[in-house]
């Protein structure tokens, strides 16, 4: 198995095994349509940056070694479980840049882990309670948001 | 971002937001998280457009892909539905109530759709069927109606086009012509699954018969209800007919609701159980509710039952006099790992087959134990060992105490608690205030219960809808306000024999309960007409109980009562949701 080099938009170089990288769809796309010449220059990902893909690196490293553990599947589904629960949680700018990461690199489950993530902070909240959450303006004006809210008035009781 | 045909654009400039914020996503990604959010997810993501018009984006954007919509509990208009069916193209299943809504609307419901269950229509007609555009796709159909209008042809034509339909389930009035129904959905689809009530041995017999139906080897579940006197009962030869015929059942479901007192023509004895070995059944439900019960089968029998069952899941034998302790113990040795609903109610099991419940079926989520005698609270706590339990019915039974309670919801999974003639107090109303998730619970003739317990369940428990505190008699209008006020969903509610609350109780539901369908005030002697006319502004009502029995007093006139169904005929008096519409003879 080769080494892929990867560069971080912020110009950090960071050396996985190939299979690690081809966690991403978008990596390995990228890395099949370079000719073998070339197979040594570094991936650039303009859009994650050093400290956010060193986060998804070690996603990625995490999901090659527990497919290959698979023998003990009882053990490792909780455990996986509990890996993951203390994977995201972090701060929420760092989650959101991860949700953005695994959007540009392709990687579903990494994607679908933080969404619904985000989502059990969202489940049970009203939206002003959403709107302090997450820092979001409501942008409606009054009668916007009237004129939403009798959209689907039923909805609302 | 493209406005994606709404006309809110979003103002939320990725300029004045870090990156790494929510409101810098984009409207797709944030669809896609709201993609994660539990049902209801339809309701939910709706009430969460009024966010920001980034939320509003999101939601329209997650409609065009949401394959479910499961919007029974609300009561929505002609209007409404429409409008909701005409933004979700993708949509795959579809549970909704047509209260008030014409045969029309089958028209708008996306031709995707490959379930769907359909209650509330006692004003539709075949036109409903008729006019439903996804019968090419459907695979699964349900029907609730207690109403007049569905035919025989309705369903004659329906079946035809219904090629795909593997699963039917109807439910309705005496009135309704259900066997011929269920002939002709059985002769123009090959069904797997069939529910359906008071049906006659005849076409029982019928079904299994004509090849071209294909039961024999096509259905696997079964489930019959019975409330006619004509229809096929709990006895031996209808079990000896679907060992001969219904060979391929794996779950079987019959439920006798008759009462009368005296022994059926022809009733269930071992015989009968002996066939039912033949089949290989992983699921087994048979009742009767009489006080008759099923005393002609012996505990033999039943033990070899429950052994011939392969990798049992759901076990009900309700009223079956000689269920003790021993068959239980040989159940749970041999299928508890595999448990998870069981109904033992009206039966002589013990704090023995509790016990081994608790050590032995490690995912039991329903158990029933109405009117076990011989269970005490000692065997009650240790059903708290159950992780996953979610619902639980222990009426009538010995010894449910708060400390019961207290131990049942250590978990805060459950979410129906059955409880009636419970000695319980607002010690126990605390404690099922701490699930969340309950939707269902009855709590008839907990004297100990005080407004306080109820405010606090109001409070732990947005998710009721169905709530029984009928003979609670310490409780006042405080409470009824706290539950109110708390529970937006409420669609059942019994307060009878709630003497100490007024009109302020009535007034709050009338104004936080939007949703709600069956009242019953029975025996409140201080509820006065004035109730009515808050009552007449919820749309959703369907029937409101007024009687008073035995001496209790009412302020209620009858002219008061006469006003009432002049502004709204749709509301019944009788209740609704009872037995009165589906049994033909008196009991």
């Amino acid at each position: 198995m080769g080494k892929v080099k990867l560069r971080s938009s912020d110009a950090e170089l960071f050396e996985v095994e190939e299979e690690v990288a081809f966690e991403s769809h978008t990596v390995k796309n990228m890395i099949e349509d370079v000719d073998e010449e070339g197979s040594d220059a570094p991936i650039p990902l303009p859009n994650v940056n050093a400290k956010i893909l060193a986060k998804v690196i070690e996603y990625c490293k995490h999901q090659v070694e527990t497919r290959k553990e698979s023998e003990d599947k009882a053990a490792s589904e909780e455990s996986i479980k509990n890996w993951e629960a203390n994977f995201v949680n972090v701060d929420q700018n760092t989650l959101f840049e991860l949700i953005l990461a695994a959007n540009y690199l392709n990687i579903k489950s990494l994607l679908d882990l933080t969404c619904l993530t985000v989502a059990n902070m969202i489940k049970g909240k009203n939206p002003e309670e959403i709107r302090r959450t997450f820092h979001i303006k409501n942008d409606f004006t009054p009668e916007e948001e009237e004129e939403v809210k009798r959209e689907n008035q039923w909805a609302f009781e | 971002m493209t406005a994606v045909g709404s006309k809110f654009r979003s103002t939320q400039e990725s300029v004045s937001q870090p990156r790494g914020s929510l409101a810098h996503l984009p409207p797709e990604l944030l669809a896609r998280v709201l993609s994660f959010l539990p049902e209801p997810r339809l309701t939910e993501t709706l009430k969460l457009s009024v966010t920001s018009k980034q939320f509003h984006e999101a939601s329209k954007l997650l409609m065009r892909s949401l394959d479910v919509a499961e919007v029974k509990q609300h009561t929505l208009t002609q209007g409404d539905l429409e409008l909701v069916l005409r933004r979700l193209p993708r949509l795959r299943r579809l549970e909704a109530d047509l209260w008030l809504v014409s045969d029309t609307i089958a028209a708008e419901i996306p031709s995707t759709v490959q379930d769907l269950a359909l209650c509330g229509c006692h004003s539709n007609s075949d036109e409903l069927l008729t006019a439903l555009r996804c019968t090419e796709s459907l695979h699964r159909f349900a029907l609730t109606t207690f109403g007049n209008g569905l035919t025989r042809r309705g369903f004659e034509t329906f079946a035809q086009r219904c090629r795909s339909l593997t699963s039917f389930s109807i439910d309705g009035g005496f009135q309704f012509p259900v066997n011929e129904v269920v002939l002709e959905v059985a002769r123009g689809c090959q069904l797997q699954e069939l529910a359906a009530y008071d049906l006659t041995m005849v076409t029982l017999l019928s079904l299994a018969r004509y090849t071209e139906f294909g039961i024999s080897k096509n259905l696997r579940r079964l489930s019959l209800k019975r409330y006619s006197l004509n229809s096929a009962g709990l006895c031996d030869s209808t079990m000896q007919m679907f060992r001969q015929y219904y060979t391929a059942l794996s779950e079987l479901t019959f439920l006798d609701f008759r009462r009368e007192d005296a022994p059926p023509t022809e009733d269930l004895t071992d015989a009968g159980i002996q066939s039912l070995m033949g089949l290989r059944l992983s699921t087994i439900r048979l009742s009767r509710q009489s006080n008759y019960g099923v005393p002609r089968v012996s505990i033999g029998a039943l033990m070899q039952l429950l052994q011939a069952l392969s990798s049992a899941t759901t076990v009900e034998l309700s009223n079956f006099k000689a269920l003790s302790d021993a068959p239980m113990v040989e159940l749970v040795t041999l299928h508890g790992q595999g448990l998870t609903n069981v109904c033992l109610d009206f039966t002589r099991i013990s704090d023995l087959s509790l016990e081994m419940l608790a050590i032995y079926a490690p995912s039991l989520r329903q158990l029933s134990v109405k009117a076990c005698r011989n269970v005490t609270d000692k065997g009650l706590m240790l059903l708290g060992k159950h992780r996953g339990l979610e619902g639980i019915n222990c009426s009538y039974a010995a010894g449910v105490t708060d400390e019961v309670v207290t131990s049942l919801c250590r978990y805060h999974s459950l979410r129906a608690a059955i409880l009636n003639s419970a000695s319980i107090t607002d010690k126990g109303m605390e404690a099922l205030a701490s699930c969340p998730h309950l939707e269902e619970v009855s709590v008839l003739g907990a004297k100990g219960i005080t407004s306080k317990g109820l405010q606090q369940l109001g409070n732990g428990c947005p998710a009721l809808r169905h709530v029984c505190v009928a003979w609670c008699e310490q409780i006042s209008d405080g409470g009824v306000v706290g539950l109110a006020e708390g529970c937006r969903g409420l669609l059942k509610l019994r307060l009878d024999g709630c003497r100490r609350i007024s009109n302020p109780s009535i007034k709050a539901l009338a104004r936080f309960s939007k949703r709600l369908r069956h009242l019953s005030l029975q025996n409140l002697p201080r509820v006065s007409g004035e109730a009515l006319e808050h009552l007449a502004r919820l749309i959703s009502l369907r029937s409101v109980v007024l009687t008073s029995t035995g001496s209790t007093p009412t302020k209620i006139t009858s002219e008061e009562r006469s006003n009432f169904a002049r502004i709204r005929p749709d509301v019944s008096f009788k209740p609704l949701d009872g037995l009165s519409a589906r049994f033909p003879d008196p009991i």
